[in-house]
């Protein structure tokens, strides 16, 4: 197996972002290219990540791989990649090697851990209500709604999508029309979730080639949070919160 | 998971340094004899026990009857395994407290070695977490007047999770634990006042233990040492019962 990347700032803020759920994940190397499905310890929020072959610059794989690793391990060595990142398995032994092809040579062993996982599945709902928008939006309205409480509300209402928190006297609502968002299938839809975990998410933003967010919404429902790029996916989905209105 | 009756030290040898199993749980069965050179020496002669060997070093051998182990090191040493002749050696060394423990097999019954998957127990430290920050920003709920002035205080037996002092500038140090303490807690606490008298020569110091619920048990031990305790139970911020699972959603 050998994938050469110089879309390596992608990548690692990818990770960056799976590894505030969770520590070690299963990161499985087909014929398609990569992906990981990760559940986060409180099973409250699950991330699926894919990338396809075509987003590197170089994909061998004699056959498909599952490689367990610690996830912050491997983004400690991403942020050291420079210029060309190269990773590979170690010929017979459990290990991760990851190259930085630069002018400097650096080789980076990793131990590949024994998998307990089980196989995840993605939540089953036909969601109604579908909001396409910019991601730096969706990344402000929760940096505003966490200044205030615990948990977001998030609505579709007529023609708009709201987000709002409270706590104690202190209220605040964010109002986005459709004519500001990308697409709009709207559905009256309402769902309560902790601000915690969607302050996680919404760092996604910050990954330039990822700036369109989809949500999907319903009353009540997980929130589906989508964000696509160049032959690049990562798609969340965090249980809702039940909250006395 | 890997399990294999009566192997030979070789075989064992073999299975315990197979790949992945530095993240095994490593449980043997057989008759052993333990050696332990520390802050004490003691010889345990061979009979047959369970040895347990976790992921993060901590070694504990069991005998057939009592709840505690018979001797045990903590986490953070590197089990080091040999097949030396018809005996199967462990060795467990803290070379920072220069404790040293060594378990040989004459005969191994049974070896097992397995990749435990428990995501529960990560919760749950947060919560330690939880009441050692609580106590930080509400030195009151251990006494009025009291300041804290460090968090994880090293010593040389550990780390202690509260160190301050109270209203009369006394220095006091608290031990939180999440679970319910047992009488090494009562241990750990003794080890730390050690150290600080040691270390500042200073002989007054409080000694806390920490937790949402004391046994009796632990409370006269803490009190025949002239320690104190303290029940704290905290309720988390946001009921936790608000927050759903993503498993409702998914079909088996």
């Amino acid at each position: 197996m050998q994938l050469k990347s110089t879309q390596i700032e992608q990548l690692t803020k990818v990770f960056e972002t799976i590894v505030n759920l969770v520590d070690e994940v299963t990161l499985k190397v087909e014929p398609e290219g990569i992906s990981i499905r990760a559940m986060d310890p409180a099973h409250v929020a699950l991330v699926d990540f894919e990338m396809k072959k075509e987003a590197f610059d170089e994909y061998k794989l004699e056959e498909p791989v599952e490689l367990t690793v610690d996830l912050k391990t491997v983004v400690n060595v991403l942020k050291r990649v420079e210029q060309e990142l190269v990773i590979k398995l170690k010929e017979g032994e459990n290990v991760l090697v990851i190259l930085s092809e630069g002018a400097v040579k650096k080789r980076f062993n990793i131990p590949l851990i024994e998998s307990a996982e089980e196989s995840l599945k993605i939540p089953g709902i036909e969601f109604e209500t579908v909001v396409e928008l910019d991601s730096s939006l969706f990344k402000n309205a929760i940096a505003d709604t966490s200044i205030i409480g615990d948990y977001a509300t998030v609505k579709v209402e007529g023609d708009a999508l709201f987000f709002s928190s409270k706590s104690d006297e202190n209220v605040v609502e964010i109002r986005i029309d459709k004519e500001n968002c990308i697409s709009f299938k709207k559905n009256d839809a309402k769902s309560h979730f902790s601000l915690e975990y969607l302050k996680d998410m919404a760092k996604v933003a910050d990954i330039k080639t990822l700036n369109k967010a989809k949500l999907s919404l319903g009353n009540d429902l997980p929130l589906r949070l989508e964000f696509e790029g160049d032959y690049t996916r990562l798609l969340f989905f965090l249980a809702p919160r039940v909250e006395a209105d | 998971m890997l399990s294999e009756s009566s192997p030979s030290p070789q075989r064992a040898l073999e299975l315990v340094y197979g790949s992945g199993s530095s993240r095994s749980m490593i449980l043997i069965l057989g008759e052993c004899s333990v050696s332990y050179q520390g802050r004490a020496k003691s010889f345990l002669d061979f009979g047959e026990r369970l040895v347990i060997v976790k992921k993060d070093g901590a070694v504990l051998v069991h005998q057939g009857a009592s709840r505690e182990p018979v001797n045990w090191q903590p986490p953070g040493t590197r089990p080091i395994y040999q097949a030396a002749g018809e005996l199967f050696v462990i060795r467990a060394e803290r070379t920072k407290a220069r404790e040293y423990m060594k378990i040989e097999f004459r005969r191994i019954d049974l070896l097992t070695l397995k990749v435990l998957s428990d995501k529960a127990q990560l919760q749950l430290a947060g919560m330690e977490e939880d009441l050692v920050n609580a106590i930080v920003e509400n030195p009151s709920l251990i006494e009025e007047g009291m300041r804290i002035a460090e968090k994880e205080h090293r010593t040389e037996s550990g780390s202690v999770d509260i160190f301050g002092r109270d209203h009369a500038g006394i220095p006091v140090i608290v031990e939180v634990k999440r679970g319910n303490p047992t009488l090494s807690a009562v241990y750990q606490l003794e080890s730390y006042v050690a150290d600080f008298r040691r270390k500042n020569r200073e002989v007054n110091i409080r000694a806390f233990l920490v937790a949402p619920r004391i046994p009796l048990m632990v409370k006269n031990m803490l009190r025949e040492r002239g320690f104190e305790h303290r029940e704290i139970t905290l309720r988390p911020e946001f009921s936790e019962d608000n927050q759903s699972k993503l498993a409702e959603w998914v079909s088996t």
